[in-house]
């Protein structure tokens, strides 16, 4: 009750008192899920290495075809799939979502609700995505450049996130303050949207597919929904959840995110659809519409993030675990961008079907949500005491995933761009446009590499942290047993 | 060094948010972009007909494109025809070139009876010619006589029923009793043996 009292000061007085447990130790308050969240960040993280590890391998192949050629596991068509499910459902979501549920457990007294529920959802949920990427390396896939997870491992999947419904759900109810934030609907609603869209895309494209060219169009959908609503709905509720503990002020505007979030839930969801689809006019055309009226939410995104930094970009920069949001945050405005490239009449008839969207999507997933759900959890550990002297693991991850991340998206890009020009000439052949992304192609390759080494390094904080935690756990379960009983104890 | 900064992380437990309001240039931006989306999809969009694909903008424009068939069909193929072989000397509005050709809408030669007219471009025309009140005198050569007769009875027809004229339609049959009428025939007609014709 102390605690909450303290809570409901009034945020202006700038400076807060520590919120404290019962034993006065920080942290120790919102120890009651440790497991559970580090169970979805840590898998998440694996999620990432194991995706990373396939895009790097798919990469390789596009480069020497004959690299492990004679694998059926891992075919280039197997490779790329498994790897693009397995960011996302590998990586992104739970990397996310446990960030989700961390932030929430921390403004609740007593933490994480129903930890063991959300732990084993967690482990279900992996197991899960750990399902599909190997039912895909074994031709399981159904075909779908989005909705691409074999049927069994979604079920498996949906187990777990049940489970982490009902852990996230009591946790919220939970909260300290009863007043809504305005990160708490950005992740509600992300988090609700995607699973509406999932089981929409689930329903209409694995249990009773359509037919024909909606075939093609659901998956779109999809992909616009999950991606660029309920994906950039999450990551911008972490980002709006931490923005206050990293800059020591609240956010810039209530307004101005309203303004992104109604933007984001009423426009991103429709522009899935590519200028020159073969689908009716008016598809297309209110897809490149709505992107184009996309600029608002993403312009307010971009003005609160402005003030909300303003005057303390720099501290931000060197933050250990800031940083990693702002390469999110500036991932995310290059893809707002490049989705505006694709759709924008004139434009797009150089970029569509190029290496531009691959680009686009490598800086919203892996750079705008992986970043983010990364800051996210380090800005959670920071309540533990085991995160000491990580920092520097910490910077070098930041470095190599940024380095990656400009090195794959900036080559992608480029290469985009000079694919689709010497596309317009029809009298260069398709080998000699082949041969002059190439190079691009390979410096693409390199940031993958960097980039797998970055999550890698993520995994290897994440589980020695969680190896200090447990032995920690486990010491003090000892001492407890082998105290001897006092007297008083005794007598009871 | 730890994880641990200058930012400290319990300093502020609460994501508050600000009260500063949207910017006008922000909402005016919306509204702008607003109107363009409404034009753009009014002039592009199809108004949600499935038949309507890119690049075409409406049905009206797709149902203009579509192949038809009956008399419509034959006509639009005249026209066709018409305008490779035709539209140069004659214009493609039928009012003639001034030294080059006499107009053909309302001229009497294209409105009077059909056996006159197939004669034209099956022989040629030689001499002077009173077309609308006007003389003309020119030689034209036998321009339909390569045509098939199909061909040249659909641009015949054409020509009956563009620019205002509203003579009756001319058949493949009828071009081909013509030919068959006048097969040793070698030179151009005149005016005055076209008009004997009825």
């Amino acid at each position: 009750m102390k605690v909450v009292e303290q809570r409901e000061r009034p945020v202006e007085t700038g400076r807060l008192p520590m919120v404290k447990g019962e034993a006065g130790q920080p942290g120790e308050k919102v120890s009651g899920g440790f497991w559970a969240v580090m169970g979805w960040v840590g898998g998440g993280a694996f999620g990432w290495v194991v995706a990373a590890l396939l895009s790097l391998i798919a990469s390789i192949k596009f480069h020497s075809p004959g690299f492990w050629a004679d694998t059926p596991l891992l075919t280039y068509g197997r490779v790329r799939v498994a790897a693009l499910q397995g960011m996302w459902w590998g990586g992104a979501v739970p990397l996310l979502f446990g960030a989700m549920l961390g932030w929430m457990g921390r403004s609740a007294p007593g933490g994480v609700r129903f930890s063991g529920l959300a732990l084993l959802g967690a482990i279900v949920w992996h197991l899960g995505a750990c399902l599909g990427i190997v039912g895909v390396l074994l031709g399981h896939t159904t075909g779908y450049d989005g909705w691409g997870m074999p049927n069994a491992a979604v079920w498996v999947c949906v187990a777990g996130l049940l489970l982490f419904t009902v852990s996230v759900t009591a946790t919220f109810h939970n909260r300290g303050e009863r007043g809504l934030q305005l990160a708490h609907g950005f992740l509600w609603a992300g988090y609700l949207w995607l699973g509406w869209v999932s089981l929409a895309a689930f329903v209409l494209l694995g249990l009773q597919p359509v037919r024909g060219v909606l075939q093609w169009l659901v998956d779109a959908w999809y992909v616009a929904n999950a991606q660029m609503v309920a994906g950039t709905l999450l990551g911008w509720g972490i980002l709006y959840a931490w923005l206050p503990v990293w800059t020591g002020r609240p956010l810039y505007s209530r307004y101005l995110g309203m303004m992104t979030f109604l933007g984001l839930v009423m426009l991103a969801g429709w522009t899935g659809v590519t200028p020159s689809a073969p689908v009716p006019a008016w598809l297309p055309v209110l897809a490149t519409v709505t992107t184009v009226l996309c600029i608002v939410p993403w312009t307010a995104a971009w003005l609160n993030w402005r003030g909300s930094v303003s005057r303390c970009g720099c501290v931000l920069w060197r933050d250990a675990v800031a940083c990693f949001a702002v390469v999110g945050c500036v991932a995310f405005f290059w893809s707002a961008v490049g989705k505006l490239g694709l759709h924008v009449p004139g434009i797009s008839t150089v970029l569509e079907f190029t290496w531009w969207e691959p680009a686009r999507h490598w800086a919203h997933v892996c750079g705008f949500l992986g970043l983010t759900g990364v800051a996210g959890t380090y800005a959670w550990l920071r309540s533990f005491p085991e995160r000491e002297g990580r920092a520097v693991a910490a910077r070098t991850q930041f470095w190599c995933l940024t380095a990656g991340l400009v090195l794959c998206v900036a080559p992608l890009a480029v290469a985009g761009i000079v694919q689709g020009l010497s596309w317009q000439d029809p009298s260069v052949p398709n080998v000699e446009v082949l041969r002059r992304t190439l190079m691009w192609l390979r410096l693409s390759t390199v940031g993958e590499l960097l980039m797998l080494v970055g999550w890698i390094l993520f995994c290897v904080t994440l589980s020695s942290l969680a190896l200090k935690r447990g032995r920690a756990c486990w010491s003090d379960g000892w001492r407890r047993i082998t105290t001897p009983l006092q007297e008083q104890e005794t007598a009871k | 060094m730890s994880m641990q900064s200058s930012l400290d992380p319990q300093s502020v437990t609460d994501a508050k948010a600000g009260q500063v309001t949207v910017p006008m240039w922000l909402v005016v931006l919306l509204a702008v972009l607003g109107y363009w989306g409404m034009v753009y999809f009014d002039h592009h969009g199809g108004w949600f007909d499935a038949r309507v694909y890119a690049p075409f903008a409406s049905v009206s424009v797709v149902n203009e494109l579509q192949p038809v068939s009956g008399a419509e069909a034959f006509v639009n193929r005249g026209r066709a025809v018409y305008e490779t072989t035709c539209a140069l000397c004659h214009g493609s509005d039928g009012q003639g070139k001034p030294g080059q050709a006499p107009p053909l809408a309302g001229s009497d030669f294209v409105l009077g009876p059909s056996g006159r007219l197939i004669r034209i471009p099956l022989h040629g025309l030689t001499g002077p010619i009173e077309v609308r009140g006007q003389v003309w005198n020119l030689a034209m050569p036998a321009m339909g006589a390569a045509l098939s007769p199909e061909d040249l009875a659909a641009a015949l027809t054409y020509i009956r029923q563009a620019w205002g004229n509203n003579a009756g339609p001319i058949s493949a049959a009828e071009v081909e009793a013509v030919k068959a009428a006048t097969a040793g025939r070698t030179l151009p007609w005149t005016a005055a043996e076209l008009k004997s014709i009825q």
